[in-house]
């Protein structure tokens, strides 16, 4: 799987990689869908004291380099992964404990099994393995039609970006690397790029990779979170061999910025 | 700090506080109607998930919470309400996160819009769908092409070889024959007449292969000097040809189109100029630009054996030959290559010729996309 074909520069550039603290112990930060690497900054301060952690934005988000996004690469989360995969290569890494928020915790888990005894640890924040319901095994939370009118509102609220209409504009090459220029607004995501993560991140079925984990795993699942629900942060911990639980008392689905010290902790006492 | 009751109920808009735990703290009573609530009392306390559609939730959660928590505010944002009987409507929002994770929203419904968008966003998959048909196509036009390409390459290589061949070993054997002193004046007109019939389907093949060639798209946007494609080919007729023909012309233009196409046309019109005075044949190439229509005419005059007008809009036909095959030489597919090629320039050609007197072709070609001619190069 590793990537011979960019140069450690190149992938640095592509996916924005920037590194925080100087520990011994390497803490890998994975932003989730419609943010970017600056959504870590509340647990940034009491982490770096500790450990060297490498942020890096995925390709169409923050300050990537939005030329490299392809809607064939992104399609799935394995191109997401792929690209985890360089940045480790990259930098050399080794021993990694690789934190993931919502989605970046299956796309931390594909990483691991690409690239075996690197991630030697996965913290899961408000993870979910798969958004849709397959009832009566599986109540994912959502239903197609759920997800379609996300699908639907995302479109609506993007009408009047540079990019909108491009796939129109490109025409049979619509699968191509675009090239556009983002607003530096935080989650000010290109539509087209918004919507391949979206649909990659929510059309997703990753329960069957949960067994085959063998990193020593955290799940930190919210109280109340209408994305992950607590019975999918203990159904994770059920199918991964090497897994703990903690649902921390919050709202909502971004823990570490809405509890960063609560989070940072649990993070703390896990890795150390 | 309920805004209920005080001026907040005169505005035009809903005006809500959401508590940290996503709980509905207090509205106005815009908002209490379009959720079609009563009092504050019957939703206060109420968590905004169950005010808004499923798919609202998603994306609030993933998308408006994160960019709140980040940047303090999020603006037009587009959102479906969900009233406590159950009806969804559209609305547009501006949320302002306070230190304290609670956040103020303003809000207004938005049918209209939201009809507009729904709208722009069906006609924009129309025309995306349309447009990956296009693409599709596309990619089967110009594989065919390339097809064709390689076919008519085919079609010239192993044609053309074996009639070579076959011409060559009659020719030999004729001069064998000769040799040996044979006595056979039939057989040996026989065998001439093969010679001959081998040469006629050379140019056949030559000229089917243009004719296919003429299909194929080529880029038609270089810049082409018509006076050197006209200089190149009288020189290229000179070699082949004893008979040099009387030219005279004014000086040609720039165009654009494509240069392979264009030399191929003249090639084809002149060869045809002089082919049929066998003696003594006189070209005369003349010309007119109309900047303003953005095209230019170019007329070529020959002293040939001329047609009646019946032929003139035949002669643009493949195989259509007014005089036997064996009085002239070709394939009989020459003008209507011509014809290809100026359609494919967005022109127009056509003939008049007097029986016994002589012809004079007529092409028509855009100047140039931008419709300005270019003047030929200084060194003329």
């Amino acid at each position: 799987m590793r990537n011979l074909s960019l140069t450690k520069e190149a992938i640095i550039k592509r996916n924005n990689v920037r590194i925080h603290g100087t520990g011994s112990k390497v803490m890998m930060l994975a932003h989730g869908f419609g943010c970017d690497q600056r959504m870590w900054r509340f647990v940034l301060p009491a982490l770096s004291e500790r450990y060297t952690l490498v942020l890096f934005d995925y390709v169409g988000s923050g300050n990537s380099d939005l030329s490299s996004f392809s809607v064939d690469k992104y399609a799935d989360l394995n191109g997401y992964a792929q690209d985890v995969v360089d940045i480790i290569d990259a930098l050399e890494l080794e021993n990694v404990t690789f934190v993931g928020h919502s989605v970046s915790s299956m796309i931390g888990l594909i990483a691991s099994m690409a690239t075996p005894g690197t991630i030697a640890e996965l913290i899961m924040v408000c993870p979910s393995p798969c958004f849709l319901n397959d009832l009566p095994e599986y109540e994912g939370g959502f239903n197609r039609s759920d997800l379609e009118e996300l699908l639907s509102l995302m479109d609506k609220n993007y009408i009047g970006w540079a990019n909108y209409l491009a796939p129109l504009v490109m025409g049979a090459n619509a699968s191509e690397a675009l090239v556009g220029e983002l607003s530096g607004s935080f989650c000010s995501t290109d539509p087209i790029v918004a919507k391949t993560f979206a649909k990659a991140t929510f059309f997703s079925d990753h329960r069957s990779l949960l067994p085959q984990c063998t990193a020593r795993t955290l799940i930190l699942q919210s109280a109340s979170d209408s994305l992950a629900s607590v019975h999918i942060g203990k159904y994770i911990h059920q199918h991964v061999p090497s897994s703990e639980l903690q649902i921390i008392q919050a709202e909502g689905h971004c823990l570490h910025m809405t509890d960063p010290e609560v989070v940072a902790r649990s993070i703390i006492d896990f890795a150390d | 700090m309920s805004p209920c009751g005080t001026e907040t109920d005169l505005l035009p808009c809903g005006i809500a506080k959401i508590g940290k735990d996503r709980n509905l703290l207090t509205c106005n009573r815009h908002a209490l109607e379009l959720l079609a609530c009563e009092s504050v009392d019957e939703i206060v306390g109420r968590k905004t998930n169950d005010l808004v559609s499923v798919g609202t939730q998603i994306f609030l959660d993933s998308y408006v919470y994160p960019m709140l928590l980040n940047e303090g505010r999020a603006e037009e944002v587009q959102l479906t309400l969900k009233s406590l009987a159950g009806e969804t409507k559209p609305i547009v929002a501006n949320i302002r996160m306070n230190a304290d994770h609670t956040t103020d929203w303003a809000f207004m419904t938005c049918v209209n819009r939201d009809q507009l968008y729904t709208e722009l966003l069906n006609a924009r998959d129309t025309l995306q769908a349309q447009a990956r048909e296009l693409g599709r196509l596309n990619a089967q036009s110009q594989e065919r092409q390339s097809d064709l390409q390689a076919f008519c390459q085919s079609l010239s290589h192993d044609f053309t070889g074996p009639i070579r061949r076959i011409r060559q070993l009659v020719e030999f054997a004729l001069v064998e024959l000769q040799k040996g002193g044979i006595e056979a004046p039939e057989e040996f007109e026989m065998l001439g007449y093969a010679v001959k019939n081998s040469e006629v389907l050379t140019d056949l093949t030559t000229g089917l292969v243009g004719y296919l060639v003429a299909d194929v798209a080529v880029p038609r946007d270089e810049t082409v000097d018509l006076e050197k494609i006209v200089s190149t080919v009288l020189s290229m007729g000179e070699q082949h040809d004893p008979t040099i023909p009387k030219v005279h012309r004014t000086s040609l233009p720039t165009i654009t189109g494509s240069k392979a196409q264009i030399l191929v046309l003249f090639k084809n019109l002149l060869e045809n100029a002089i082919k049929y005075n066998k003696n003594d044949p006189e070209i005369t190439i003349s010309h007119s630009e109309d900047v303003a229509k953005n095209r230019i005419v170019i007329a070529i005059k020959d002293n040939g054996i001329g047609m009646s007008e019946e032929y003139l809009e035949k002669i643009f036909s493949p195989f259509k030959r007014l005089n036997p095959a064996g009085d002239y030489k070709g394939s009989g597919l020459g003008l209507s290559i011509v014809k290809k090629m100026v359609t494919n320039h967005d022109g127009d050609i056509w003939a008049e010729s007097t029986l016994g007197t002589g012809s004079t072709f007529y092409v028509s070609l855009p100047l140039n996309p931008q419709g300005h001619p270019i003047r030929p190069d200084s060194d003329r």
